[in-house]
């Protein structure tokens, strides 16, 4: 679906590397999340995905398209690309143009568009807001009218770069349940976030960023138990994942709160029967 | 606009001239290029630019804004060239379009006019940072200090702004929006959707900045200034210079 | 230092009250975090600690705020700020100035302080905020963490003895964030400044925090130590508040009835409850481990 291979880059021909030699490949259905330091190079990584950005050397081919020889805006119909902060995006008087701009955009057919907008505006509870002026809208509702543009073109892949900041917990694991549910129906999600808790929460898959370099790829658990390699990275294990860590192989695949007192509750148990 | 207008950091002796010294240059260079039609006497002005960038180790940078001027000042060149169809003949660029000795007299004058009176204002604003050239003209200038600042300000926040501007850009492009088209129409259907985001941004980074403001005094009473901006004897000999220049170009006319 | 007397206030053009019957007292050296929903008044509330409210935001305003014994209403936004210090979510917003020690200097300029005391109080508040090393930077160059020291270092160099923050870390990144939170405590702890700090990060709170305030739809529901708040946290969850995970892990070991006491606020704490529980019910681990090999 995605296939990264060496991929480098620099602003221009003076600049440092901001991207130095990564090669990735994220199958459909994988649900990533990049994570490491402001300035690691994650949102340069995300941009070179939709085409954004070019590679200075090696290639990223989406789905069979080499975003080098591919303008962003033939690439939109494939690639869904949220970006950070809701209002660089919102410019319509309603919310329902809003969502309709990147569908006429990538040329939706006319007698399409009222369902897709009808139906994805059902999925984040947008419905009653539909005719509403956006910029009066809460900040966390304006990140899911964002969003809602975003879903409307109904790519395979979704690219989010920090989807949550800047929004309450509620607000926050309101957008991430849309998105799990979306992944579970095969949409392939790549995520950039500084919060640990939801990246273990949510993703699979977890690539560590540093330098411009990927430090580590792998499960998301595995790779949130890299204590040296995060610290590394600026970042921590989320709570649970360290507390376990304190306790050898005992915990060794626990991530949420929830395995962890089955854990021990089941431990305490057939270890009050050994006594 | 960024590489043109940013303050480059430094400790020359150009750096270090008090900011009215170079405001004054700044201005006087442009008076007198527009006061003198002198082949020679403009060129003397642009090389002397070249020299005092030299000194104060901008002239990387400043190279980029000769590049941009060197460019307009060609386009404005042949403009001229082509529409002054009086004097000596050369030889006709196309039928009916002369090329005369008068013509490249005149679009060389304006050409080199162009850039020796521009580069000086452009080379003050690289030497001279932002708060020094705010307090002297709200200190020895009288400039009221609420407009002196909201200029200082503004000049302040175009990378900033222009750094949104790509954010906004670029969020419209994943959306499939083509940005780019010759038709001037359509034209302005490809601005909308960045200038609406950009605007209400920047109110709200406005309306944060004004409050930010308020909690820290501003505008409660007069002000001091951290800084004495002192008169040198490098001031004396660069105001000594400016009047120099200023004078001769009244004197070659 | 800072009193609300039934306090309640409704925005010019918004709709019904922001805050509302708002009663309560923050001491001299107190480090108290304000969580709550987006919209529950946070915001509005520090408004009104640093003059924002009624002085730049207008409208419906009743009962009175007492800040170092002035009333806010009668004081000015200027006077204020000479007993609070104020710093907002985005930095890029709130520096004016190119360079460092300019910024810190702005406010100081304002008030027309004489420029031999400028430069004592801008070295001072440079050494309070642990950024002299970035004295003389460009302010662009900056990271984000690093330009929200600075902008807190511009101001507590007013010499304020409180500093209300709104959101100052959503913008920054794990290390940028933290940064900011030791610096915080720095000035708590060393300099004895009250700060109030309204921010989504509870686990950071939890560390950093001796008080909790939260607040919902306009009141504040629940205010008092981190533990004593934290105890009710299946209410917190509820409101849609995050909770530190080693409390939701131990609401799940009390629900197990595997443990009684008190709720841990860090991993070391949680580690010990662990460790007791072992205990108590005999599972020699290490053990055990052995056995099953």
């Amino acid at each position: 679906m995605i296939s990264i291979r060496n991929l480098s880059y620099r602003y221009n021909k003076k600049a440092p590397l901001v991207l130095d030699d990564i090669s990735l490949e994220i199958g459909q259905g994988e649900f990533v999340a990049l994570i490491g330091q402001n300035g690691a190079g994650k949102t340069t990584l995300l941009k070179q995905l939709n085409g954004l950005l070019k590679p200075s050397s090696g290639s990223v081919i989406i789905k069979g398209l080499d975003t080098a020889a591919t303008k962003t805006s033939r690439l939109a119909p494939h690639i869904g690309f949220l970006f950070q902060n809701p209002d660089h995006q919102i410019f319509c008087g309603t919310v329902y143009d809003e969502i309709r701009f990147g569908l006429v955009n990538t040329g939706c057919q006319q007698e399409l568009i009222d369902g897709r907008i009808r139906r994805i505006s059902g999925l984040l509870g947008l419905n009653s807001i539909l005719d509403q002026n956006p910029f009066a809208l809460s900040k966390g509702e304006r990140q899911r009218v964002a969003l809602a543009s975003v879903l409307a073109l109904e790519t395979d892949i979704l690219v989010l770069d920090e989807p949550t900041t800047g929004q309450d917990y509620k607000e926050c694991v309101e957008i991430m349940e849309i998105v799990k549910d979306l992944n579970q129906r095969g949409k392939t999600i790549i995520m950039v976030s500084h919060d640990m808790e939801v990246v273990a929460d949510y993703c699979k898959r977890a690539v560590v960023l540093h330098n411009g370099r990927v430090l580590e790829d792998d499960d998301t658990g595995v790779v949130l138990r890299k204590s040296d390699s995060l610290r590394m990275a600026g970042l921590e294990p989320p709570q649970i994942i360290q507390l376990a860590l304190r306790f050898g192989p005992i915990f060794k695949n626990v991530i949420s709160p929830e395995d962890m007192a089955h854990a021990i509750v089941s431990r305490a148990v057939t270890g009050g029967m050994r006594v | 606009m960024k590489q043109m207008l940013g303050y480059v950091h430094g400790n020359s002796v150009i750096h270090r001239l008090n900011p009215l010294t170079k405001l004054l240059w700044a201005v006087a260079a442009c008076v007198a290029c527009f006061v003198s039609s002198n082949h020679l006497f403009l060129l003397g002005v642009l090389v002397l630019t070249v020299v005092i960038a030299g000194v104060s180790g901008v002239l990387g940078r400043a190279a980029g804004v000769y590049k941009a001027l060197f460019i307009l000042g060609l386009f404005l060149m042949l403009f001229q060239l082509l529409f002054t169809p009086h004097g000596r003949v050369y030889f006709y660029i196309l039928p009916g379009v002369p090329v005369t000795d008068m013509g490249l007299g005149f679009s060389s004058l304006l050409m080199l006019r162009m850039m020796a009176a521009l580069s000086p204002l452009s080379l003050m604003l690289m030497l001279t940072p932002m708060n020094e050239l705010l307090t002297a003209m709200t200190h020895s200038l009288k400039v009221p200090y609420r407009y002196a600042f909201a200029v200082v300000t503004a000049l302040r926040f175009i990378p900033a702004f222009s750094q949104e501007m790509d954010q906004i850009m670029q969020a419209q492009r994943s959306r499939g929006h083509e940005t780019d088209t010759r038709n001037p129409i359509k034209k302005i259907r490809v601005i909308i959707p960045m200038c609406v985001p950009l605007l209400i941004s920047s109110v709200r980074k406005v309306e944060t900045m004004a409050i930010s403001l308020e909690t820290r005094g501003f505008c409660t009473g007069p002000r001091s200034c951290r800084k004495k901006l002192g008169f040198t004897l490098f001031d004396l000999l660069a105001i000594i210079l400016v009047m120099a220049v200023l004078s001769l170009s009244v004197i070659i006319g | 230092m800072i009193r609300f007397n039934d306090v309640s206030f409704s925005y010019e053009h918004g709709e019904g009250f922001a805050v509302q019957n708002i009663s309560t007292h923050i001491g001299r050296g107190e480090f108290v975090g304000i969580i709550g929903p987006s919209g529950a008044g946070k915001s509005t509330l520090l408004s009104m600690i640093n003059g924002v409210i009624p002085h730049f935001h207008k409208g419906d305003f009743y009962g009175e705020v007492l800040v170092c014994g002035k009333d806010t209403v009668e004081s000015t936004c200027g006077e204020i700020s000479h007993h609070v210090g104020s710093v907002f979510q985005d930095p890029e917003a709130q520096i004016v100035s190119m360079v460092v020690e300019d910024e810190i200097a702005f406010g100081l300029e304002n008030f027309g302080i004489p420029a031999d005391e400028i430069e004592t109080r801008m070295a001072e508040a440079l050494k309070m905020a642990g950024i002299e090393h970035l004295r003389r930077q460009s302010t662009t160059a900056l990271s984000g963490g690093q330009k929200q020291r600075v902008t807190i270092a511009a101001a507590i160099a007013l010499r304020p003895e409180i500093l209300v923050l709104d959101e100052p870390t959503s913008q920054l990144d794990p290390v940028g964030s933290r940064q900011v939170f030791r610096t915080l405590k720095r000035l708590n702890q060393e300099y004895g400044i009250t700060i109030l700090i309204v921010e989504q990060k509870v686990l950071l709170l939890s560390e950093f925090c001796s008080r909790f305030m939260v607040m919902d739809k306009g009141r504040i529901i629940m205010d008092g130590p981190i533990r004593q708040v934290l105890e009710h946290n299946d209410k917190l969850l509820e409101l849609g508040i995050n909770c530190p995970r080693v409390v939701t892990l131990t609401k799940l070991l009390q629900d197990a009835s595997l443990y009684s006491g008190g709720y841990p606020v860090d991993v070391d704490e949680a580690e010990s409850v662990i460790r007791k529980i072992m205990e108590e019910t005999h599972d020699q681990y290490q053990e055990s481990e052995l056995s099953v090999q």
